[in-house]
């Protein structure tokens, strides 16, 4: 028998597979192959050869956490809107796996589609677009695993504000403002809690990222190494919590689901 | 575990400043009970603390021995329907049922054949293959029936299972309730419509403001308020003289002379007229055809207890 | 519920063809409602923080003239000599032109945020509990239905982006009665702009939310046409330095008007705190007003009854 988490992830994927937000999502993850065009369209090759190295990553880090927000926010708390989360929480499987199950559902397609927005951006540059530029390919399998790990994270994390706020996005937004766009551009150990500032440090020095820029201005940086390890122990502290406020969380509450509560 | 099916001691819920329920001590037997409240009773959230899909503010709770909230595996042997009208969209009512059979611990071909099985005891294998998003009301509502029954639990807790039911429907859950009695499974339904408790529920439980304001067989319940102000109608040969005779009678408040040959007592106490009648008329020699307490009916029953 | 008891009531009456009161009543009774939440009203008053500091700043600033422009030349922020050779009354127009854009840029980020909070259950919400059908079935237009959704969210983006403005502005006034005559025209763009910005905003929430069910996905797609917007046509200004791209952001559009408005092209050079914008007032205008029709006709379509 299959576990309840698969079960769940393949329920959880499916239902997203078929809602209208998956368009949303894929305009989203086409978004750099589109402005490769447009600009191919308006510029000789050097510029999308130069748009590579400098503006898609930054873009897909972008990309990435907008999907992850998009997707993460809602994937436990479209059921409990929808009030069909009951029918699951009265099966005996516990409300940690179930959560979690969910959020593997999220996490496989904000990855999928994570991973697929480089790819199908370099693709478009070198096949599509006829454009020689052999020194960035072996890289673009590195942009594509540093935005699944930062996928991981941010789903996680989103997922967790989707449990414990009723206004999520907001609080989402204000997130990767203050911390992702603010706390990550400061100089110092302080951009270690950005989960985007610790993927700019993989992608350093095969892309132009803040973290490159900071290297190349001899400012502190994160080694890739560290930055790789404060990522995995940051992506596991957000699924104990997650699994935390999943157990002790009243689903079904009024003032969780209810406006007027 | 006891002998009680749910056990709650001083369980109370807050909403925010509002209380939902008040200290309820409760002990639900097997067999079939009923929960009767008025709307805004707490009957909806005496059930999802049970099916621990909210906690208790304080107090505790154990549902078949076991802490819903803490104890997943409870779910193994209870079902439940909750009010809320939802269903998963985008999905058939067969593929809802798998799903949630599969969630439950069903192996693939076991979890179709249960399936078939729930919803022909449902009456909804006609609809099976549509997607739920075309139910009407009553389909979804039959839906999240066999939902609740699909792992054969030994105990069911139906909240307004007969929402949305047309006349033929409801008569349907009543008789399926019933059968589930009879093979063993206990039943806790919860309603607002007293003849539908009355009909089948062998224990009530009444709740108002959160509060259990009595619980037990209806007999039992009648039982406690029988010092409670009542009415009697008698039909009999001579109303005017047996009236004279129970006006004796301390407990006698007041009479009503309906016709020459119907008579309705109110008395202080029923328990000392019902007592004290048998006597009076077997003394008087008048006829008695039919003695009965419209007030004691179900209905009565529930509105003597909000009052 | 999500319309209070006391609109049934009042919807009840017949109007006539041109009256306005079913969408004041709407944007009344549903305002007070929104405003119930403290989170909204920490974030509405907040707004008004930005106004208290400006304001602060424009007394230190008129009390320090001579100390910051000293300072102002030793970090090299400004080009003294630009200002030295101009009249009073530039000056002072400038400045406060420039207090208000910077206010401005600070009061719009206020006003996405409110226009998010207030805005995305609006419609998505009578979607799904269908309580649109109770609107519609009093003697209502469907125009009715939509002025009154927008007065709510307007009505108070207004208020965010107007009052700490012409706040600031009055301070300066009375602490340099001189500029008062200057700065006329600045009380009319801060009104103009403030109306501009709150209705176009309130218009396009209105027609996302429409477009969903759920409140959170109004947000959500909200905050990708703000900010995906503003990414794209960064990117493509950068990376070909054709400006035309900025038209096709949201925010760019409305930083354009606002420039415009104040004319500050003779600033750019002076202060280089201030980017350089590269259109006219119109075009943008014009994308404003075309998307938020665009906006308002979605939200009219779904309002409709639909079709079995």
């Amino acid at each position: 028998m299959k576990s309840p988490v698969a079960l769940l992830a393949l329920f959880g994927l499916g239902h997203i597979l078929g809602a209208r937000k998956l368009l949303i999502a894929a305009l989203l993850a086409l978004l750099p192959a589109a402005l490769l065009v447009i600009l191919r369209w308006q510029e000789p090759s050097s510029t999308v050869a130069e748009f590579l190295h400098t503006g898609l990553p930054n873009l897909c880090l972008a990309v990435t956490c907008m999907l992850a927000m998009f997707l993460g926010c809602g994937c436990v708390r479209d059921l409990l809107e929808e009030r069909t989360l009951g029918l699951l929480l009265t099966r005996p499987i516990a409300r940690g796996s179930l959560a979690l199950g969910l959020l593997f559902s999220a996490m496989l397609l904000t990855c999928a589609l994570a991973a697929f927005a480089p790819l199908l951006g370099f693709g478009v540059a070198m096949y599509g677009l006829q454009l020689e530029y052999q020194q960035g390919e072996p890289s673009v399998l590195l942009l594509s695993s540093v935005m699944v790990l930062l996928a991981i994270v941010h789903t996680t994390l989103f997922s967790l504000l989707g449990l414990r706020f009723r206004k999520s996005t907001v609080i989402g937004v204000v997130w990767l403002f203050v911390v992702e766009v603010g706390l990550g551009s400061i100089p110092g150990p302080a951009r270690m809690l950005a989960p985007t500032a610790l993927a700019e440090c993989l992608l350093s020095p095969n892309f132009a990222t803040r973290a490159s820029i900071s290297a190349e201005s001899g400012e502190y940086q994160i080694p890739p190494l560290q930055a790789l390890c404060i990522l995995a122990l940051m992506e596991l502290v957000l699924i104990v919590l997650h699994q935390r406020r999943a157990a002790s969380m009243d689903f079904l509450s009024a003032d969780v689901t209810s406006e007027a509560a | 575990m006891g002998s009680a099916l749910i056990e709650c001691n001083k369980l109370a819920r807050w909403y925010g400043s509002v209380p939902a329920l008040t200290d309820v001590d409760l002990s639900v037997p097997a067999g079939i009970t009923g929960l009767l409240g008025p709307n805004g009773a707490g009957k909806s959230t005496l059930l999802r603390i049970l099916t621990g899909q909210i906690s208790a503010s304080s107090g505790i709770c154990r549902i078949l021995g076991r802490d819903p909230m803490r104890d997943a595996s409870v779910f193994r042997d209870l079902g439940f329907c909750s009010e809320d009208d939802a269903l998963f969209e985008r999905m058939t009512a067969r593929e809802v049922l798998t799903f949630l059979a599969r969630l439950s611990g069903f192996e693939r071909p076991a979890a179709k054949e249960r399936v078939q099985q729930v919803l022909e005891i449902t009456g909804m294998i006609a609809n099976a293959d549509r997607l739920t998003t075309s139910f009407s009301k009553g389909m979804r509502q039959r839906t999240r029936i066999a939902a609740a029954l699909l792992h054969r639990p030994m105990l069911i807790l139906l909240d307004e299972p007969m929402t949305g039911l047309d006349p033929v429907g409801r008569r349907d859950v009543l008789e399926l309730l019933r059968k589930l009695a009879e093979q063993g499974t206990s039943v806790l339904f919860s309603s607002h419509i007293l003849h539908e408790v009355g009909a089948v529920a062998a224990h009530i439980v009444v709740l108002n403001r959160g509060m259990v304001l009595a619980e037990g067989s209806l007999a039992e319940i009648r039982a406690d308020l029988s010092d409670h102000p009542f009415t009697l109608s008698i039909r009999c040969s001579d109303a005017r003289a047996l009236m004279l005779r129970l006006g004796a009678l301390e407990c006698v408040t007041d009479f009503k002379i309906r016709s020459l040959e119907h008579l309705d007592v109110g008395a202080s106490s029923a328990a000392k007229l019902l007592h004290a009648l048998p006597s009076i008329v077997l003394e008087s020699g008048i006829g008695v055809s039919e003695v009965s307490a419209p007030g004691e009916s179900v209905e009565a029953v529930f509105q003597k207890l909000l009052r | 519920m999500a319309i209070h008891e006391r609109i049934y009531k009042r919807l009840d009456q017949h109007p006539t063809r041109a009256a306005t009161w079913p969408a004041r009543t709407i944007g009344r009774v549903l305002g007070r409602q929104a405003m119930r939440s403290w989170k909204t009203r920490l974030l509405f008053y907040g707004a008004f923080a930005p106004g208290l500091v400006f304001g602060l700043m424009v007394y230190i600033v008129t009390r320090n003239e001579d100390r910051i422009l000293r300072l102002a030349r030793q970090f090299s922020l400004t080009e003294i000599s630009t200002f030295e050779n101009v009249d009073a009354e530039v000056w002072y127009r400038c400045g406060s032109n420039l207090v208000f854009m910077l206010l401005g840029h600070v009061q719009v980020w206020f006003a996405l945020l409110l226009t998010a909070v207030l805005g995305a259950p609006l419609v998505a919400e009578d979607l799904r509990t269908q309580a649109g059908e109770v609107y519609l079935a009093r003697p209502l237009a469907p125009r009715d239905y939509v002025m009154g959704k927008a007065i709510v969210i307007a009505q108070r983006l207004f208020v965010v982006l107007a009052a700490p403005a012409l706040f600031v502005l009055l301070m300066a006034n009375m602490l340099i009665p001189a500029s008062f005559v200057a700065c006329l025209s600045l009380y009319f763009i801060v009104v103009v702009f403030s109306a501009l910005v709150a209705v176009s905003n309130a218009v396009l929430m209105l027609g996302v939310s429409s477009l969903t069910r759920s409140a959170r996905y109004a947000t959500a797609i909200w905050f990708l046409i703000y900010f995906v917007t503003w990414i794209i046509s960064e990117i493509l200004v950068a990376a070909t330095d054709n400006h035309v791209f900025e038209l096709c952001s949201w925010r760019t559009n409305q930083h354009i008007v606002l420039s415009e408005m104040l004319e500050l092209e003779g600033l750019h050079e002076a202060i280089m705190v201030l980017p350089s914008i590269e259109h006219s007032l119109w075009p943008s205008l014009l994308i404003i007003a075309v998307t938020a029709g665009l906006a308002c006709w979605t939200v009219l379509r779904r309002m409709q009854p639909r079709k079995v």
